[in-house]
């Protein structure tokens, strides 16, 4: 390193020198951040603290849970399928009779194979039933934080994209919901999964993203309004400047009259 | 009484719910916080979206926090990472990959005790400090403004101690210099 060499040597007037310069600098140097955002973070902290977080290792259960009631539905709807038993050796004058049976077993069987379909009322169930203990429960420790990965996971697909510092990777992954499966429910996909009330303001962005994202406008432009409402003074990120410039586009379209608000601090 | 407690045990208060351990814990920090980044990235409404940045993630993770580092240390460190971070985005160098070469002749006139309360020789001051290499400007507020040990800096820097206290040599020696060049 070109600064290991030719250090030079420090004199004791020199120490003097940078107590006085340090001392300088103290007396001067008084900038604080503006009361606004004092008042966004504070009302974050308090905020997160109605939801306390749920600790780690407890975070695997919903997921769990999901997957067991996943597994249940789909055996279950095997149990109420029909029985395909189609004799190999039966009469060709029972032939025609017996050609409905395989139509339906071969639907039965096509059903079975194509996961798709099934998959998104499966896994809305499952949320469902997975989500209504802990509503039943109303306890206000079984309530997912606001800011757990494990919690918000479209949220948390953005947090992957967008923040390579962002922690627990893993666990992201973990809780990743399977929306490709779903093609034609997007909206269930995305309401199964979506937020508590009381979000932070960072995931809230997020899940506006991914709803816009998703073309779900109307949602989109509900939650940016909630966001509006409920963080009047949050610093707009950089990299969520474009969405939100694009939101009121679209909110002044529709005639919203949207209170004006700078994303510039 | 909050007052008292060491930062560490006001976090783990946070963790078990108490808000008001966290305001306490804010306003202690949030000055030296705000002027290290206001320094480093020139630009108040960057410095602002990294700050709400920082302490949203120290909100976040309020539940992993293990008191095994200083608190202090884990602030500036989630910064540094924060910065660095920004810097890459911006295609600027990252500040660790930086050498920082010293060709600043050496301190000649300034003379501390006569120009300590000159105003003029604050603004001075301030503007030496934005002129300094990015590390070495690095290295000078997390001793001045975080109050870091050489250890602690080195340990968020990722450098050796040897090199954050030729950095911090070669940033007062700047500083005087351009102090003493100074009309």
């Amino acid at each position: 390193m070109n600064d290991q060499r030719d250090q030079p040597k420090v004199t004791p007037l020199q120490d003097a020198d940078a107590a006085a310069l340090a001392a300088l600098y103290h007396a001067h140097a008084q900038e604080t951040p503006p009361a606004h955002l004092d008042e966004t973070i504070l009302s974050a902290a308090r905020a997160a603290t109605q939801q306390p977080a749920r600790p780690r290792s407890r975070r695997w259960l919903p997921a769990l849970g999901g997957l067991a009631a996943s597994v249940l539905v789909v055996m279950v709807s095997f149990q109420l399928l029909p029985p395909a038993n189609v004799d190999p050796d039966t009469p060709a004058v029972l032939a025609d009779h017996a050609q409905p049976a395989e139509h339906d077993a071969a639907e039965s069987k096509l059903a079975a194979q194509a996961p798709p379909p099934p998959a998104a009322p499966a896994r809305q169930q499952s949320l469902a039933t997975n989500q209504q203990p802990e509503s039943a429960a109303a306890s206000p420790s079984s309530q997912p934080s606001a800011i757990a990965p494990s919690d918000d996971p479209p949220a948390l697909m953005e947090r992957k994209r967008h923040s390579p510092l962002a922690p627990n990777s893993e666990e992201i992954t973990a809780a990743k919901p399977d929306l490709s499966s779903a093609p034609e429910q997007p909206n269930a996909a995305l309401d199964a999964v979506s937020p508590a009330p009381a979000q932070q303001p960072v995931p809230m962005l997020r899940e506006i993203e991914t709803l816009w994202r998703a073309h779900q406008t109307d949602q989109a432009l509900k939650r940016f309004a909630d966001f509006e409402q409920s963080y009047p003074n949050f610093v707009i990120p950089s990299e969520y400047r474009p969405l939100i410039a694009q939101l009121r586009q679209a909110q002044a379209a529709r005639g919203a009259n949207p209170p004006q608000r700078d994303t510039t601090p | 009484m909050l007052e008292q407690e060491s930062d560490e045990a006001l976090m783990l208060r946070y963790a078990a719910d108490d808000s008001t351990a966290f305001e306490c814990l804010y306003a202690r920090h949030k000055g030296p916080l705000y002027r290290y980044l206001l320094r480093q990235v020139h630009d108040k409404a960057l410095a602002e979206e990294l700050f709400q940045d920082i302490w949203l993630r120290i909100i976040a993770a309020r539940a992993r926090y293990q008191p095994s580092a200083r608190f202090r240390t884990f602030l500036y460190h989630l910064a540094h990472n924060r910065l660095i971070d920004q810097y890459r985005r911006s295609g600027r160098t990252p500040i660790q990959e930086q050498d920082c070469p010293d060709h600043s002749p050496a301190a000649r006139s300034w003379q501390p005790d006569v120009r300590v309360e000159n105003q003029q020789a604050a603004v001075r001051l301030l503007q030496q400090i934005e002129n300094l290499p990015d590390a070495q400007r690095e290295t000078f507020l997390l001793k001045e403004e975080a109050g870091l040990s050489l250890e602690d800096i080195a340990q968020i820097t990722q450098v050796n101690k040897e090199t954050v206290k030729s950095r911090l040599r070669y940033a007062m020696r700047r500083l005087r210099a351009g102090l003493g060049e100074s009309p």
